[in-house]
């Protein structure tokens, strides 16, 4: 399996980790998702590998290459207004009391800005935390991790939630071995040191194929 | 021959409080609540409401499904028509079986991309609201 793959997988092991409940984790890009759905575990955070690169200069013509690979985190949370419903759907209410209560309400807008806010800084800070710099992988496995960009989109401005979405790119640089063609073991090699009694080989070795 | 207006008015009793309508309640950001049609307070307040609309955003890229509710109202059957930059308290089923319950939902006039006022009638496009104080009066 490429590193990349290794390195997803991380993440996505890493931030599941580190959720406390605050957030789910889906580890694969752009399935649709209701907004209901977002709403009921609060937020979602996608992660999937979106681009690499091969530097020439920093690779070698046989043996390990470098991979400078980009994870894309796809971050969402809905939101609803927010009001004091014990006074707008009261009968006893003065109509003073649900003019204050109306005036008073949440908007979506302002909780889905408030709930993405938090969710980049979690993840943020999972995934630049010196603790975390390896992923949890095999010390030296990965290097150069750094997020480079965090953008958040506009509002879903429709519907009876508000959506609202970020995105993470997180980098690093990684030696990926190159493994050979899927599907077509090569045939398995056995060396065979005991030297023959015949005393015909001069080598005292001699080699076989198993597979042939 | 019955004036254009005249039969428009005509078509939006058919259309819009006719077979297919739904109670609706509003509160005004006065806090004045209405039940029953300006036209004929005997009866209630209705209109056309559509919820389970579904579509993708093309916004952000992001593949996400949103319900999209819809009320239609006859502006003639309103006490006081909501205008722009007005925060509007309502409640309607969200499903079109007998006996549903109304849910709340609260709507400004021109949040909506399609902010709509048409000739006779008023399209709200409402957002759903969660209690942050009391516990919830039965209704």
């Amino acid at each position: 399996m490429m590193m990349y793959r290794t390195v997803k997988n991380a993440i996505v092991t890493l931030l599941d980790d580190n959720a406390f409940g605050h957030y789910r984790v889906i580890g694969r890009q752009r399935q649709s998702r209701a907004s209901d759905e977002i709403k009921d575990s609060d937020r979602t955070v996608q992660v999937y590998y979106s681009d690499g690169s091969f530097p020439k200069n920093a690779g070698r013509m046989i043996g390990t290459k470098s991979h400078d690979l980009t994870i894309d985190i796809d971050l969402a949370a809905s939101a609803s207004a927010q009001g004091d419903l014990s006074i707008l759907d009261s009968d006893l209410a003065t109509p003073i009391q649900k003019a204050a209560a109306i005036a008073a309400i949440k908007e979506a807008s302002e909780n889905a800005d408030e709930k993405i806010d938090e969710l980049i800084d979690y993840v943020y800070n999972i995934l630049m935390d010196a603790r975390n710099a390896g992923l949890g992988l095999d010390n030296g496995e990965i290097s150069s991790r750094w997020i480079d960009r965090i953008q958040k989109d506009t509002l879903l401005e429709r519907g009876d939630l508000i959506v609202k979405t970020a995105n993470m790119k997180y980098t690093c640089r990684v030696q990926e071995t190159v493994g050979g063609s899927i599907g077509f073991e090569p045939s398995t090699v056995i060396f065979d040191s005991e030297t023959p009694v015949d005393g015909a080989s001069s080598t005292g070795i001699t080699v076989e194929n198993d597979n042939l | 021959m019955i004036a254009l207006r005249e039969q428009i008015e005509k078509d939006l009793i058919d259309t819009i409080e006719g077979e297919f309508r739904m109670t609706v309640e509003l509160t005004s950001p006065d806090g004045e609540k209405q039940t029953m049609s300006k036209n004929n307070p005997t009866e209630k307040l209705y209109g056309y409401s559509r919820y389970s609309s579904l579509s993708l955003n093309p916004e952000t890229g992001e593949m996400i499904i949103v319900n999209k509710p819809v009320v239609i109202l006859r502006i003639t059957s309103l006490n006081r028509v909501p205008v722009s930059g007005e925060r509007w308290f309502i409640k309607f089923a969200t499903s079109p079986v007998a006996g549903s319950p109304l849910q709340s939902f609260v709507f400004t006039p021109d949040r909506a991309i399609e902010h709509g006022q048409d000739i006779g009638f008023i399209k709200i496009y409402p957002q759903r609201i969660e209690n942050d104080g009391g516990p919830e009066p039965v209704s």
